[in-house]
């Protein structure tokens, strides 16, 4: 267990590997109650929203889920986030566990007319269920079919008397849902979803294959790929990212000089050539003068291409696909190159 | 966890066995449950002449990357290169085929390192 966010979290169950493949083969469950949920409600909620987020919110759908980064004016990230749209005046906002307290209070300062803010974490709990099963088990936990529900779309389910939020998203690449729940409900869903779980090979994944599954494809991770130092046009987040919106929002200058001037640094995603394990904070080199170039932001072994993978910052000149990079592992150069596209083809891409 | 009587023991969970002037080095059953899946073990190079307490290599696992020391002076004989094709031979063998490296020692050295028992290992887990 390691203290995540002041939870007590599993890094792993049976092993992060067997975590891992389980998630690509079967399903998993994993437990997201630590995830900040955070209700923003009142007639302005659409305006502060547009205001807050790079996103766009008007063509949002009731039952429909948005992502989108949060930037400082700068061009930086306060995090990511999810969307939810409950009605047309009150929102879900769910958040990384590690930066809850900083988003309540960045979007406060922000909040203008009629709008409060209310911060549920503590007594929300999710779990997410993902895998090539998971549509199955979830059907069998709420008694109906769910496949009308859309990727990136909620609805909601009674169970036992207890209201689950089902929405058809998840942090893998897989297909699945994340559910959610009262907190004081989480560990009923847990052992019902593994019980009815267990013809479908259902088993609990931490966060270690968490963090390895949303590596394989791609997704970034707020501290790695997006953060407060780095500006988010290098990310390649550019459909979540709307610099042209009618509406002025929190970052809009700072995007609208990227997109013009472009940025000195991207995120790449690279396989090795040669043997190792790339991870956070090794140098990136170029091949032949042995220069810094950039940084690996997440890396390691993919459990399904037995190869070492990861995404890195590097000099925007270097950001092409099949262009020859060096990963330098304690003092050795290991010969990489940068790809275009997933590393793992999987259900759901994002 | 498994500790063996025939060995020795390092605080940094590798273990030594002895025979003749031939020293092989892999890591515990501990340090193996710890790491979780090894992925890749980092072999040095036979003839590596090394002091005692040198890093003579590392093992990652999807977790972590963690290095393996060598208590003893002496020179690399053999790695064992079963471990390029077959890392969780380290989880799945810590004491038997997921053995790490031989070491050719001066017997004197190898008894003026700092190495616990198996009942001293045993303590020294329980107090991790």
């Amino acid at each position: 267990m390691v203290d995540f966010g002041g939870w007590d979290m599993p890094i792993q169950y049976e092993g992060i590997l067997a975590e891992h493949l389980n998630c690509r083969n079967q399903v998993s469950l994993f437990d997201v109650s630590h995830m900040g949920e955070l209700y923003l409600e009142g007639p302005d909620a659409l305006a502060n929203l547009e205001h807050l987020l790079p996103n766009q919110f008007g063509d949002q759908q009731v039952g429909q889920v948005r992502y989108s980064p949060m930037l400082y004016p700068n061009g930086t990230c306060v995090d990511d986030l999810s969307v939810y749209k409950l009605c047309d005046t009150k929102y879900l906002l769910c958040v990384n566990a590690s930066n809850i307290d900083k988003d309540r209070e960045w979007i406060k300062e922000n909040l203008f007319g009629q709008v409060t803010l209310t911060d549920k974490s503590e007594t929300t709990g999710q779990v997410a269920v993902q895998g090539p099963k998971a549509v199955s088990l979830v059907e069998a936990l709420v008694g109906r079919d769910l496949k009308a529900i859309q990727y990136w779309w909620f609805d909601w389910a009674m169970v036992e008397g207890k209201e689950l939020m089902l929405a058809r998203m998840g942090y893998t690449g897989e297909d699945g849902f994340e559910i959610f729940c009262e907190a004081k409900d989480t560990f009923w869903l847990w052992e019902k979803l593994l019980a009815l779980g267990q013809p479908l090979g259902a088993a609990p994944a931490g966060l270690g294959a968490r963090d390895t599954l949303r590596m394989e494809v791609a997704f970034p991770l707020y501290g790695h790929e997006i953060d407060d130092q780095r500006p988010v046009w290098g990310a390649g987040l550019g459909k979540f990212l709307q610099p042209e919106k009618p509406v002025a929002f929190l970052g809009q200058e700072a995007l609208q000089k990227a997109k013009k001037e472009g940025v000195s640094e991207k995120l790449v995603k690279f396989v090795f050539e040669g043997k190792g394990v790339p991870r956070s904070h090794y140098p990136v080199v170029d091949l032949q003068s042995g220069a810094k170039i950039g940084e690996v932001t997440s890396g390691t072994l993919s459990p399904i291409l037995n190869n070492g993978f990861g995404m890195a910052y590097v000099k925007a000149e270097y950001a092409e696909p099949d262009r020859a990079i060096g990963i330098e592992i304690r003092g050795r150069v290991i010969a990489a190159r940068v790809i275009k596209g997933s590393f793992v083809k999987t259900a759901r891409k994002s | 966890m498994e500790v063996r009587g025939d060995l020795k023991y390092t605080e940094e969970h590798e273990w030594l066995q002895l025979e003749g002037d031939k020293v092989t080095l892999g890591i515990t059953d501990f340090a193996q449950d710890k790491l979780g899946d090894v992925v890749f073990v980092e072999l040095p190079e036979v003839g590596t002449i090394l002091e005692a307490g040198e890093a003579i290599g590392n093992i990652e696992s999807v977790k972590a990357v963690s290095e393996i020391f060598c208590p003893v002076a002496g020179e690399v004989i053999e790695v064992n290169k079963q471990l390029e094709e077959e890392p969780d031979l380290v989880n799945t063998s810590p004491y038997e085929d997921g053995w790490i490296v031989k070491i050719k020692v001066d017997r004197s050295d190898f008894a003026d390192a700092e190495l616990m028992n198996d009942e001293e290992y045993q303590n020294h887990c329980a107090a991790e």
